[in-house]
């Protein structure tokens, strides 16, 4: 479903990525981590077509992935930036004019999950009601591939809870490819198929997290640390 | 084209704040001028005198108003171009609504003019008509055509902004606009060339007023227009047309292809 071939990205001086080669298949939530700046964003990006590759390339269903890929992906980004004059439901509305394959049944049936008033304006949401519109608008989207960046970052613990369990509730494990990247590892683990470690840029390993568990009698949190250590 | 007209009213909400400003700037201007020549009883010269100089200044309305909106989407590039729609739709969908609010605002502008002027030029109901008509779309298709230079420079600024700080970025952008515009006019305009291309489709306007003589002393201040016999090209504007639809798509494909979030 998405191949990187060779794939390399450079930011002038520094390289992001490094010589990636990865094959993604659909109906898996797939975890990517990696230490800051390790290029788990970077990776997102190139699949959401928001960057392309200095060197390489990235293909979703064998197409050459470009911007207008967004009507194929889903992405949330690690920024909680939206339109302040809006309140929740008009974002939600203006999304699902965007999107076709925008659901908002599913998008009321979320915002109800998740408890988000949908009257208050954006721009007096707190980080945690920003970080649940997010997903929202993530969630509701029809699309083969959802691409979370650090969805859980910098919300309390009960937010995060009801984050992992909306994406339990809410995506179709059939149809849909889920990469989140987090530093959440304990919170995410349970719901995780396959996993994938970024180290400067380079993929370390991609393990299958059942594997991992019966074969070799790791967690996510053991695993990284023999990689990362 | 339905995904469009949403993006166009998120547009209108996102440029709402140029055309306010610009409507309570002139209101204040409005009302400071009128205050300060009351005594004098120069009040409706005052007023069209601001009326003019105000819709001089909207050729830089729409300049302007690209400069903010391309502004406000700088800080949500991951928001405005996860988008499936051609970059060329989001940015025509930024130039209708700021050419509408320009025309609001200069329509606001041109009823002072015109009630002003009536006060110091004797012109027949034809002749304002006519004046007001070719000074109200040379102002509005100057403005646009302005700003489609301004949606590229703003375009390349984005794109350098990845290599360097934004500062240097804009400083770039910015030396390059002139350097741009001095072999523009040096290696194009000023040739037999472009002569050749441009001055066809000769347009006969007549008697038209293009500028203000102002004989002020401390007991009066006396306005008049002058003007001549004007006539303009059809070629011109044809050219200029294809010279902005050619920047437009260069500036949609930057945007598309190159510009990185």
């Amino acid at each position: 479903m998405i191949e990187f071939k060779d794939v390399t990205k450079r930011y002038m001086t520094k390289t992001a990525l490094r010589d990636v080669n990865l094959k993604l298949d659909k109906g898996k939530i797939i975890g990517l981590v990696g230490l800051n700046g390790a290029g788990k964003s970077t990776t997102m990006k190139l699949i959401a077509g928001l960057i392309s590759p200095t060197k390489g390339s990235v293909e979703l269903d064998g197409k050459k992935v470009t911007r207008r890929m967004a009507s194929k992906v889903s992405y949330l980004s690690e920024l909680d930036e939206y339109y302040s004059f809006y309140t929740v439901q008009q974002t939600i509305d203006f999304f699902a004019t965007q999107f076709p394959d925008f659901n908002k049944e599913k998008a009321e049936e979320i915002r109800a999950y998740m408890n988000l008033d949908a009257n208050t304006k954006v721009k007096h949401l707190s980080k945690g009601n920003r970080g649940r519109l997010k997903i929202i608008l993530t969630l509701s989207r029809e699309v083969p591939v959802l691409l979370m960046d650090e969805p859980l970052s910098g919300l309390d613990p009960l937010v995060r809870d009801s984050i992992v369990k909306g994406l339990i509730t809410f995506v179709d494990t059939q149809k849909q490819l889920v990469l989140l990247s987090t530093h959440q590892i304990m919170e995410v683990e349970m719901i995780l198929d396959e996993v994938i470690a970024i180290k400067d840029g380079v993929l370390v390993d991609h393990r299958d997290v059942e594997e991992l568990r019966y074969d070799e009698q790791k967690g996510i949190l053991e695993w990284m640390s023999s990689i990362y250590e | 084209m339905k995904a469009w007209l949403a993006l166009v009213k998120k547009e209108f909400r996102v440029g709402l704040p140029i055309l306010l400003l610009a409507v309570v700037l002139f209101l204040v201007g409005l009302v400071i001028v009128a205050a300060t020549t009351y005594r004098f009883g120069h009040v409706w010269d005052a007023v069209g005198i601001i009326g003019l100089v105000w819709g001089s200044g909207h050729f830089f309305f729409m300049a302007i108003y690209m400069l903010y909106s391309l502004g406000v989407e700088r800080k949500k590039l991951h928001l405005w171009l996860h988008n499936p729609m051609h970059a060329s739709g989001l940015l025509a969908a930024k130039l209708v609504t700021g050419t509408v609010y320009m025309i609001i605002s200069l329509l606001i502008v041109s009823i002072a003019a015109y009630l002003g002027g009536l006060h110091f030029v004797e012109f027949s109901n034809d002749t304002w008509f006519k004046i007001g008509i070719i000074a109200f779309l040379h102002v509005v298709s100057f403005s646009v055509d302005f700003s489609v230079y301004v949606i590229l420079a703003y375009v390349v600024f984005l794109l350098l902004e990845r290599y360097m700080p934004s500062f240097l970025s804009g400083t770039v952008v910015f030396i390059g606009w002139w350097v741009f515009a001095y072999l523009s006019y040096g290696l194009i305009v000023d040739t037999k060339f472009y002569t050749a291309i441009t001055e066809w489709g000769k347009i006969d306007l007549g008697f038209i007023a293009n500028s203000l003589q102002f004989d002020i002393s401390v007991k009066e201040a006396i306005v008049n227009f002058q003007g001549e016999n004007t006539f303009i090209y059809a070629g011109n504007y044809v050219i200029e047309l294809i010279t902005i639809l050619i920047i437009f798509f260069i500036a949609s494909w930057l945007l598309d292809k190159k510009v990185e979030v």
